[in-house]
């Protein structure tokens, strides 16, 4: 492999393959480290890579040096670090609410499993369909509706006290958000 | 109406967190083209020769590893030499793996490659040897002076220092200098290579004298005085000193059932020399009115 085909590759790739680890680990230094392992193997072992499968390759291959590396340190769940969700507020009272919801949130992703989490993120914020989840994460479609539903039950029960301040806050969005495809 | 429940509620917590999400942002530290920057300085473009290496994968690698192993087996049983050595005072019967017979004068040897024998029948020789070759293929003797092949014969081979003479007995033996003189000799003839590598052959000559050792009979015609002593050393074992300037030669003959006093007090008046024995097994030639 030349260069020049390297680099394109990781111009592709990088972002969705750091992105998937910083959903499976909430951690942004681990995702950066993870990710650029991942292209720096694939530069040493000059593996030939198939493009119809380039994609899956690079996400098995972080998936297991993530496997490796999360075994060997546990590191801090801060995935809000990194992603911050639109903040809509216009009132203080607004900004407390969504402060809060977002510390609601970070507390349920971390303690959701990491399977769900991943499936659901992907879901949530790449808006990418079941089936290109599928897709990615060599997984059938029936794996991924059902890991969505446990994580919407896992969510549904983390933030039940939260629910009412969440729905009021969220009935401003919901008027100037166009409909989101599943 | 629990279940509706449950669903209303996980309908309302997937519009709100898709909300949620939606329109959010993500704020590396690290930009793209930055750890792009930090990698770059790791990858070296390599060698294409590592690469070659490196795509093989391991399919290939076993290959070459299996390859890397039967050269080394081939070459094991390719190069794998057995020596066989006769020393002072000695005579020996060797067996070469075909059955062919090798007697080994005293203070000779010869080594082969047993596992190679059945690809090309090769002896090397130093001292004097003789050989009665079963019949097969070519059978080639090398010593340093020069080779001998043969088909399936029985013939001597002396060669030791700067003698190498060839007698032929049965069949026919080919014998070739490092020079590159060759020359075919029968039975009862003999091949000698001189110091120019030349081959000097001679015809019906009797042949016993040359081959008499088997018998533990040795012979000499007009031979020198040191090349007497020397043959003396070699069948029995022991150390002659010569610090005689002679250049004589010596006709006789002695049995090696006698023991070496009674040879040398047998050889040494017909020189008008006599021996002193200073130990053990280590004798001394002086001039006879000394």
């Amino acid at each position: 492999m030349k260069k020049e085909e390297f680099k394109t590759l990781f111009n592709t790739y990088f972002e969705d393959v750091r992105r998937y680890i910083l959903y499976r680990s909430g951690n942004e230094e681990m995702a950066n480290d993870i990710a650029q392992d991942t292209f720096l193997r694939i530069w040493e072992k000059q593996l030939m890579i198939d493009p119809k499968t380039e994609k899956g390759l690079l996400f098995k291959i972080a998936g297991d040096l993530f496997v490796s590396q999360y075994r060997r340190d546990q590191v801090a769940f801060n995935f809000f670090n990194t992603f911050q969700p639109g903040n809509k507020s216009t009132t203080p009272e607004d900004e407390l609410n969504f402060q809060e919801l977002k510390k609601a949130y970070e507390k349920a992703l971390e303690s959701m499993p990491e399977k769900q989490r991943t499936v659901f993120l992907m879901n949530r914020i790449d808006e990418l369909k079941y089936k290109e989840i599928a897709d990615q994460l060599e997984l059938s479609v029936k794996a991924i509706e059902k890991r969505m539903s446990q994580a919407l039950e896992h969510l549904k029960t983390q933030l039940k006290d939260k629910i009412s301040s969440l729905i009021l806050f969220l009935i401003r969005f919901r008027l100037d958000r166009t409909k989101i495809e599943k | 109406m629990k279940q509706n429940d449950k669903h209303v509620d996980l309908t309302s917590i997937d519009r709100q967190s898709k909300a949620f999400f939606a329109g959010g942002e993500f704020h590396w530290k690290k930009s793209e083209a930055d750890v792009w920057a930090n990698m770059e300085a790791q990858i070296v473009e390599k060698p294409k020769g590592r690469l070659l290496a490196i795509n093989f994968g391991i399919t290939k690698l076993m290959v070459a590893a299996s390859i890397v192993i039967l050269f080394s087996l081939g070459s094991f049983l390719r190069f794998y030499s057995v020596t066989i050595e006769s020393p002072a005072g000695q005579h020996l019967v060797a067996m070469l793996p075909d059955q062919s017979k090798v007697n080994l004068n005293a203070q000779s040897s010869i080594s082969y490659n047993p596992y190679w024998w059945k690809m090309n029948r090769k002896v090397k020789l130093e001292g004097e040897a003789f050989f009665e070759v079963q019949k097969g293929k070519k059978f080639t003797v090398v010593s340093e002076k020069g080779i001998t092949q043969i088909l399936g014969t029985s013939f001597n081979i002396f060669a030791r220092e700067e003698i190498y003479k060839v007698t032929c007995i049965t069949g026919t033996v080919k014998v070739r200098s490092l020079l590159g003189y060759e020359a075919i000799i029968k039975p009862n003839s003999k091949a000698e290579i001189n110091r120019n590598g030349e081959i000097k052959v001679s015809t019906n000559i009797e042949t016993f004298p040359e081959i008499s050792w088997r018998k533990n009979i040795f012979l000499f015609t007009a031979t020198p005085v040191h090349a007497v002593f020397t043959e003396i050393e070699r069948q029995y074992g022991v150390k002659i000193d010569t610090n005689i300037k002679d250049e004589s030669l010596y006709t006789g003959n002695f049995n090696k059932d006698q023991n070496v006093e009674d040879i040398l007090e047998y050889v040494c008046p017909a020189l008008g020399l006599q021996y002193v024995r200073k130990s053990m097994g280590e004798y001394l030639i002086i001039k006879k009115d000394e």
